[in-house]
Formats: C-alpha cells, sequence, structure tokens
C-alpha cells in the first residue's frame, strides 16, 4: 500500500543544511501494524506527517495505493488522504468550540456526504465507542481518554485504510492507555493499516512490527 | 453547511464576550451613519414621483453651441417654447413654462419673509399633481397661492384666501388659495405659486433666445418617442433661422422621472441633486463602514491566532481553502447582521432626537431600502471578513498544531506589530480627517478675511428709508452706515455684464452698495477707488467689480479695467470705478464668481451699520427699536447681529450638533479599535511576562520593558500618519475653494491625545498581567 523510497526532508539554517528525514526506506502493505519508535528529535513525527501527506519532502519517491504522491497537486493530495488516511494526535486536537457529535462529523462535511448519512455514520461510530450519552458535550466537559476516544472517531469515521497515530496514549494514564491500544488492536484486525508513532514498549508490542529511528535515519 | 458555519460563528461570539462587543458595537455604530447616508441616496431617485403622468411628462433642455466652439447645457429653455409646441403638434396634449423668482420678500403687514417663488399658468396644475387644501388656482395678474406652512406663517389660523401679500415692487398679491402639504423632495420646490400673468406683466423685453423658463410637455399616450425628438429638431431649426445668433439651439426631452438625480451636468438646474452629490452620500457611507470595516479586520486578524489551531484541525480533517475562507466569511456576515440590529436601533433612536432640514429619514419605498440596507450589511460582512478569511485559511496545519507563534509577518516586523502600526495610523488618520472637516466649519463660522464681520449690524428698511437713517446715524456708537440689496454671506443676485454689444453675455454676482458699505466690509482695492459718495443721479453708472469680473469680460489688468465701461443686463452702459481684490461672498465650496456692485438706490434692502466699539448687541437692538418706532410703527423690526449670524449660519446649531456625533463616533470606534488590538496584544505576551518575572523581573521593571516596545511602534506609526494625515487633511479641506489650510498643530495634539490613550492601555494592561501568578500563565498551552 505505501512505498516510500530514499526519502530525504531537510532544512537550511544558514549555511548548514540539517536532515530531518535522510534516505529513509519503507515498505506498508495493507492491514499491517507497525510501530516507529525512536529518541526525541529522530523524525518519528516528521516521518508520520509525510506518511499522512500532511508535509513535504525534499527528495524521493512516495506511493500510496499506486499513487505517485509527489507528483499530485495540493487538491489532489487532499482529496487522497481525505479518502484514505486518518490522523490521531497526542494532544486530541479537537474544536472546542463544537460538541462531540459536530467534531466526529467534521471529515464527513468536508467530504460533501448527505446530512442524513451522516447522522446514521456518526450514530454508528457512537455506538461502537460506547459515548452516545456523550455526544452532546464539549470536549472540555470530558476527561482526557474519552477525549482522544472522539479523536479516534473523528478519524475513523470516513472508515479510512491507513490510520496513523502519534503517540495516542502520550497524555493518558496507564489505564486509559490500555484500552486505546486494545481498540487499536481490534480495528487492525478488521483490516485497518495502523502505524504510530510511539515511545512505549509496552505499546510497541500490540504491534506486528517495529521501525527505529534516529537522527532521521532507519536503524536496525 | 452553512447553518453550521453560523452556529460555530455564534459560539464563538459568545465565547469572546469583549472583542465580540467591540467588534459589533464598532460596525453597529457606523451603520446608522451609513444608512442615513444610504437614505439620502435613495430619497433622491424618488423625488418627483407622486405626479400622476410621470411616464408621459417630460422636461426640454437646451444644448447651447457657440461660435467659438464651447457647448453648454441647459436645464432651462426659451419661454415661448412652451406654447409653441402645445399649438403646433397635436402630439402634445398639454405644454406649461414654470419660472423661477429669485429674491422676493412679501409683506402681510405684520410679517415680513423671504419667499422662494414660481411662476406658474394654471395648465401646470393639470400635468404635475399640487392639489389644493382651499380657495382657487391663481390666473389672474398678482395673484398667487401658497404653502401650507407658508400659510401658517403669514397668517397663523386664519384663513388666507383673499388677504394681500405685498411685493416691494409688483405691488399687491391676493392669496388665491392653500396647497396642501407635499413632499419636499420635488425639484419644483417653492412657498408659493404665483400666477404667470404676473411675470408677463411685469417682464417685457423676452428675447426669443433667453433661457428664462422651464419648459414641461404631457404628450398623448402612446406618442412615439422618435416623433418628440422630430418636433423637437423642426422647433430649434426655426428658432435658429428665425434669431440667428452666434449660439444654435439643440432641444432634448427629458423624462420627468429622469430629471433626478442629474447625470448630465446643466447649468439652472435648481434643486436637482447631482450624480456627483450622490456619489458624495455614497462615498461617506462606505468611508464610515471602511473604518469599522478595518477595525474588524485588524482585530480578527490579531485574534487569528488564537484559532490557527482550529484551523490546522479543519484542514487535517480535510477542509479546502475556499470551505475555510466561506466559513469566516459567514462568521462576519453574522456579526454585520447583529451590527445591523444595534444600528438599525440607534438609528430610530437618533431620528427621535435630531432635527435638521437636510436630512430625510423616510423613504416611500420602504423596501427598496431595506434591500439596499440587506445587500450593504453583506457586503460589510464580505469586506470586513475575506481579508481575515484568506489569511487565515492559509495556514499550514503542521506548523500550527505545532505550536509555531506566527505564520505570516511583515518582513522583519511580525505580524502582530505590523497591525498595532496599521491602527496607530489609521485611527490618527480618521481622527485627522474629521477634525479638520470641523475647524473648516469653525473657519467659516468665524472668518474676518473674507470681508467684515466685526461690530456689523444689518437692519432691514422699507424704501424710504432716508429719514430713518439719519435718525439712526444721530446715535454716538455708530461709525458708519453702508446701505446694500442684500448683506454678504447669503445668495446674491445676478446679472448679466458684458464689455461690448458684441460679446457674450458672463453672468455675475450683482450687490447693488454705496461706498460706505463697501468700506465696511473692508475690502481691498487693487486698483481705482470707492464707488463716488455723491448721491447725485449720475453716481448710478458707477461699478465696482472683482478681479474675477475683470478676467471674465476680458478688460485687461485690473489698472486696465479702470475707466472701462461695461454693459450691465444688455442695456445700461456701466463705468468700472474700482477693482477689488476676489474673496469670498457667498459659499466657501466654490471659488469666486465675478462680481459687480453697482450704487443703485432703489434696491438698498438694508442698512449696514458699523459701530465704533464692540458693543452689547442686545442693547444696541433696543436703541435701534425705538428709532424704528418712531417711523415704522406697524412693521416688524428685523435686526441681526451679523457677526452672529453668519456664525450660526455656518456653524448651524443642529448641523454642528450633527457633525459633533460624527466626529465623536468616529473618534470612539478608531480608539475602540485601537484598545481592543492592544489590549490583545498584551494578553499575548502573557507568557512572555510570567517568564520574565520568573527570572527576576520586578513589576515596574516589566511595565517599562513593554512600554518601551511599544513607544517604538508609535514612533513609527507617527512617522507614517502625520505626513499622511496632513496629505489627506489637505485634500479634504481643499474641497473648499476658501480655506484656511490645516492646522498642523491640532494633528500633532490629536496625535499625543491618540499615543497617550494607546499607551495607558498597555501600561494597564501590563501591570495587570505584571501583578498575577506567573504560575498561571507559564501552566497551559
Amino acid at each position: 500500500m505505501i512505498e516510500l523510497k530514499g526519502i530525504y526532508k531537510w532544512i537550511n539554517t544558514g549555511n548548514n543544511r540539517t536532515f530531518l528525514l535522510k534516505d529513509v526506506n519503507l515498505s506498508v502493505k495493507e492491514g499491517e501494524f507497525i510501530s516507529i519508535m525512536g529518541p526525541s528529535g529522530s523524525g518519528k513525527t516528521t516521518l508520520l506527517n509525510v506518511i499522512g501527506m500532511l508535509d513535504e519532502f525534499n527528495e524521493g519517491e512516495y506511493h500510496f495505493l499506486h499513487e505517485s504522491v509527489h507528483k499530485l497537486k495540493e487538491k489532489q493530495r487532499t482529496s487522497l488522504y481525505k479518502q484514505y488516511i486518518g490522523f490521531v494526535f497526542q494532544a486530541y486536537h479537537l474544536i472546542d468550540e463544537l460538541t462531540v457529535y459536530e467534531n466526529i462529523e467534521t471529515p464527513l462535511i468536508y467530504q460533501n456526504v448527505k446530512t442524513s448519512e451522516r447522522k446514521a455514520m456518526v450514530a454508528d461510530i457512537l455506538d461502537r465507542f460506547n459515548i452516545v450519552g456523550k455526544k452532546d458535550l464539549f470536549p472540555t466537559q470530558l476527561s482526557g481518554g474519552q477525549q482522544q476516544l472522539v479523536g479516534i472517531a473523528r478519524a475513523l469515521i470516513a472508515k479510512p485504510k491507513l490510520l496513523l497515530a502519534d503517540e495516542p496514549t502520550g497524555n493518558l494514564n496507564s489505564k486509559q492507555g490500555e484500552e486505546i491500544m486494545a481498540l487499536f488492536k481490534e480495528l487492525n484486525s478488521e483490516g485497518v493499516a495502523i502505524i504510530q508513532v510511539t515511545h512505549s514498549e509496552k505499546n510497541a508490542s500490540y504491534g506486528s512490527r517495529i521501525i527505529n529511528l534516529l537522527d532521521g535515519m532507519v536503524v536496525n | 453547511m452553512l447553518k453550521n458555519y453560523f452556529v460555530i460563528g455564534w459560539r464563538n461570539l459568545v465565547k469572546h464576550k469583549l472583542f465580540s462587543f467591540i467588534n459589533i458595537a464598532g460596525l453597529g455604530i457606523a451603520i446608522p451613519f451609513s444608512l442615513l447616508c444610504l437614505i439620502q441616496v435613495v430619497v433622491v431617485f424618488e423625488a418627483d414621483n407622486f405626479h400622476p403622468y410621470a411616464n408621459r411628462t417630460y422636461r426640454i433642455i437646451t444644448d447651447v453651441k457657440e461660435a467659438n466652439a464651447s457647448a453648454s447645457k441647459y436645464a432651462t429653455s426659451p419661454f415661448a417654447l412652451a406654447s409653441n409646441l402645445e399649438t403646433n403638434f397635436p402630439f402634445v396634449e398639454k405644454a406649461t413654462p414654470v419660472v423661477r423668482a429669485y429674491g422676493w420678500e412679501l409683506n402681510s403687514n405684520i410679517k415680513k419673509i423671504n419667499v422662494n417663488p414660481i411662476y406658474v399658468e394654471p395648465s401646470f396644475f393639470d400635468i404635475f399633481s399640487f392639489p389644493l387644501e382651499k380657495g382657487t388656482l391663481p390666473a389672474l395678474p398678482n395673484t398667487l397661492v401658497i404653502t401650507h406652512e407658508m400659510a401658517e406663517v403669514f397668517f397663523g389660523t386664519e384663513n388666507p384666501v383673499g388677504k394681500t401679500l405685498t411685493h416691494r415692487e409688483y405691488g399687491a398679491f391676493t392669496v388665491t388659495g392653500v396647497l396642501k402639504p407635499y413632499k419636499r423632495n420635488t425639484h419644483f420646490r417653492s412657498d408659493a405659486m404665483v400666477s404667470m400673468a404676473t411675470y408677463k406683466h411685469f417682464t417685457k423685453n423676452n428675447s426669443k433666445k433667453e433661457l428664462s423658463a422651464f419648459t414641461y410637455v404631457l404628450v398623448k399616450p402612446y406618442t412615439a418617442k422618435k416623433d418628440i425628438d422630430a418636433a423637437l429638431t423642426i422647433v430649434a431649426a426655426n428658432t435658429n433661422k428665425e434669431t440667428p445668433s452666434n449660439q444654435v439651439f439643440n432641444y432634448r426631452k427629458q423624462l420627468l422621472s429622469d430629471i433626478s438625480p442629474a447625470f448630465e451636468k446643466l447649468d439652472n438646474d435648481a434643486y436637482v441633486e447631482s450624480y456627483k452629490d450622490i456619489a458624495v452620500n455614497l462615498a461617506m457611507a462606505i468611508a464610515i463602514i471602511l473604518l469599522a470595516a478595518f477595525n474588524y479586520i485588524n482585530l480578527t486578524l490579531a485574534r487569528s491566532l488564537s484559532r490557527a489551531k482550529e484551523v490546522g484541525i479543519r484542514k487535517v480533517t480535510g477542509a479546502l481553502r475556499y470551505q475555510l475562507i466561506s466559513q469566516f466569511v459567514c462568521e462576519a456576515i453574522l456579526i454585520a447582521f447583529l451590527a445591523l440590529i444595534a444600528g438599525f436601533i440607534i438609528l430610530n433612536l437618533m431620528e427621535r432626537f435630531i432635527h435638521l432640514r437636510w436630512i430625510t429619514w423616510k423613504v416611500d419605498n420602504n423596501i427598496a431600502l431595506w434591500i439596499v440596507f440587506i445587500l450593504f450589511t453583506i457586503f460589510t460582512g464580505i469586506l470586513a471578513g475575506f481579508f481575515p478569511a484568506r489569511i487565515l485559511s492559509g495556514f499550514q496545519p503542521v506548523k500550527v498544531l505545532k505550536g509555531a507563534i506566527s505564520p505570516v509577518s511583515f518582513g522583519k516586523m511580525g505580524f502582530r506589530k505590523g497591525l498595532v502600526v496599521i491602527q496607530l495610523v489609521a485611527t490618527c488618520c480618521f481622527v485627522f480627517l474629521i477634525a479638520s472637516l470641523f475647524s473648516q466649519f469653525k473657519y467659516m463660522a468665524t472668518d474676518n478675511e473674507n470681508f467684515n464681520r466685526k461690530n456689523i449690524y444689518n437692519i432691514s428698511v422699507p424704501v424710504n428709508y432716508k429719514l430713518l437713517q439719519n435718525d439712526i446715524a444721530a446715535n454716538k456708537n455708530i461709525e458708519r452706515i453702508g446701505l446694500v440689496s442684500t448683506p454678504f454671506g447669503g445668495m446674491p443676485s445676478t446679472c448679466y455684464v458684458k464689455k461690448n454689444n458684441t460679446e457674450n453675455n458672463r453672468v455675475a454676482s450683482y450687490y447693488a452698495a454705496n461706498a460706505d458699505f463697501i468700506t465696511n466690509m473692508n475690502l481691498k482695492f487693487v486698483a481705482g477707488k470707492n464707488l463716488p459718495e455723491s448721491i447725485a443721479d449720475s453716481a448710478l453708472n458707477f461699478v465696482v467689480i472683482n478681479e474675477k469680473a475683470v478676467f471674465a469680460m476680458g478688460l485687461g489688468t485690473p489698472q486696465e479695467a479702470i475707466g472701462k465701461s461695461i454693459y450691465l443686463n444688455n442695456e445700461k452702459l456701466m463705468m468700472v470705478q474700482g477693482v477689488v481684490k476676489d474673496f469670498c461672498y457667498s459659499i466657501y465650496q466654490f471659488a469666486t464668481q465675478p462680481l459687480v456692485m453697482r450704487y443703485d438706490p432703489a434696491q438698498f434692502h438694508v442698512l449696514s451699520i458699523k459701530t465704533k466699539n464692540e458693543l452689547v448687541a442686545a442693547d444696541f437692538k433696543d436703541e435701534m427699536q425705538s428709532v424704528w418706532k418712531k417711523h415704522n410703527p406697524h412693521e416688524e423690526f428685523s435686526f441681526s447681529d451679523y457677526e452672529k449670524e453668519l456664525y450660526n449660519r455656518y456653524y448651524p446649531g443642529a448641523d454642528m450638533q450633527f457633525m459633533g456625533m460624527i466626529c465623536f463616533v468616529v473618534f470612539i470606534i478608531s480608539i475602540m479599535g485601537l484598545i481592543g488590538m492592544v489590549t490583545y496584544n498584551t494578553e499575548k505576551r502573557l507568557k512572555e511576562i510570567g517568564i520574565r518575572k520568573v527570572m527576576g523581573a520586578s513589576v515596574s521593571v516589566i511595565i517599562k520593558e513593554l512600554s518601551v516596545g511599544f513607544l517604538k511602534l508609535i514612533a513609527i506609526s507617527g512617522a507614517i500618519c502625520i505626513p499622511l494625515g496632513y496629505i489627506l487633511s489637505n485634500s479634504v479641506i481643499n474641497a473648499f475653494a476658501f480655506n484656511d489650510g490645516v492646522d498642523f498643530t491640532m494633528l500633532l495634539m490629536l496625535f499625543c491625545v491618540i499615543f497617550l490613550i494607546a499607551l495607558s492601555t498597555v501600561v494597564i494592561k501590563t501591570a495587570t498581567a505584571a501583578a498575577a501568578n506567573p504560575v498561571k500563565s507559564l501552566r497551559t498551552e
């Protein structure tokens, strides 16, 4: 599903060139569960952003579902990741002015899904995550674990093939973290590919493969 | 989708109450004034919309082409044209001439009042809808009908029909009827409609080509336009053939509804608003809104940094740029509509408390008006919302989600600082502009350079004033008594002058005056001398003219003009005795016109009395009044303190109040925007203040550091806005041909006031922040 070949990303500070990603090669098949690990500053989040088409790279090739992403214009890229990729953040990043229901339906609105269909889809996912009673609450009225749940629901609502998670349990306590990881396992078994960035060995063990990064390069 | 936008917009409003208030209040205060301007525009289009045959009533206008190729357009046409058209062309159902009269004063033996009349035929009332309340239409010579308002002024509750009003020259007029009250919004605006028979009786020598009348034609239904045009061409050709001169006439028709507003400039087009007047009103409406919109834009941009995160999230969940732009524009439109509601309430309040004659509050077609209002509001919302929307929607999600502060910057200075400078400059410029306008009015009200107003008192006198004048002169306070037809500062009479018989006539302002009057007014002579003092008959042929008149008639230099003779009103030969420097004797906006002052005792109506020293006006009035009563016991005594009268004319109480209100509003809006910006800016630095405090800075040191940073911004703004403000004020003031220049000290003072307000806001906000617990400000986000 994903092919990264010789990906380089750098920034120029004065006369020096700092590499954020150096010669990264990666292959991900459909339905895989991968953990990216490494110390701070190793480029994990950058790599995730590149895979999620939120960020650009300077050199290399990126094929997603046989589309050459590096050759696409911004609009086409947006429609590509809108359809196939869901993003979960460490800081949840919910919109505080919207209710749980409205937060979850936001991606559907931007895909021009009709109101009645949206209602059905959101209802389904609320049901699945057991947060139906919370649909009219605002994020500030929820606990961290519940907010993350909403974030995940939002990422999944459009039925993506790939879920990208940047330290999803970073702001949660151990119990909440376990529940989230169990949920991921379940999703993965349903066929959603998951790439997560994590610090914790425990979380990494839920996946099938671990990729280690150091200073922007893949190491073994 | 739209519903979603408005819901979010509403929730955002409620969440940030201070900024929402500033935005809504700013727009809400600006909107009533804009609405008022818009109403004036709509009203102009509604002029004369109450006549029954509007779609087949035309006014005939005249194009005059002179041999030396200068073409002029006139709203008037020859007097004979109306009867010519009615007699010779069957498609004309009725045609009627209307002649405007100027400078009338009517006397009811209890009151003497200035009246604005038009001469009309009885057929006028068949074409136009001016129904009578009482009495009959005026047909015989020396009859007239008066308006409902005039009737109240002259006769109170008595029945005016059959009563007499006297005119100085034309004698006694019988009031045959009273008109029902009619809309002021008509180009036939007048206080009385006098029978055309009167005009024909008193006016001899109506040259076939003199454009003295307004000609109106009611054509039969289904008349083809080209028939009318063909008829006009024939008549014009005949006129040109019968009375050849170097002026070639061409007639055109103007549908009644097309008269107002005037899209082409016509001479003699009385009481018709031109395209330009509307443009001024529209421009003012837009300018006021621009100020408020500017505040909105600035504040929203400043606050955009807090919404950057939201933009990032929306982009990650798949929003395209246009969707984000639509969202923010919708929010702006929401605020605009809330402001419209607030503004409409304020407008109604204003209507109750402000009474100005030149402002109309109501229109006939309310639906059209509301459509205009709503469109304007949407326009405002889009105007104010688009720019921030575009910038906001350009944020890169990755950067903002990581927490990078500012995605946009103005070169080195940084986004926030740039906005503060822009806000300061805009505030200063608007305040400068309005203050300059205000000072221009003050100048016009207190000017003494153009002509002398100090220690001058005016008394209106009847035809035989000699005895009265002698008695008054006995008063030991009086330095000199001048005589004049009407004092400077109002609308003068006009006359025609030309160098010799073969030339074209030039229009000039005309005053009958004596030498003492000219001396009283302190007019400066550049050549020749004042009118002769003697009252012998020969003095009747001397005139004093101004430099513009010399130029207009081609008399050479002022020195060369002395001793030359000129034609006055085609007949009388006048000798130029002296030339005065050009000065403003009427309206300050317009450059000076040619001026002729002639010794003509028959037209002296006013004693212009100069006192030796400053007196208590009330006491002097009493002294004068007792002298008056001896000579004219039954007539009303009209006395005016010239300086005060002109002050009130140019600085009219109600107008100035209104003007003051506008100034105040502009000031408030600008300051509010400034405070909002500065507040927001300081709040953004809470984290920085916390850090500084942790590192050991005391409260006063922090205040000083932040204020110094702010002072730099003020210096930059000052460097930009003072020259810019000066240039803007200069161009506004130069819209008045006579002005006093821009008051630089006033600009500087205003700048200091604005600067102090901004600085105080910074200090207060910083002090509050610095006194707070740094732990709190360093904790989250």
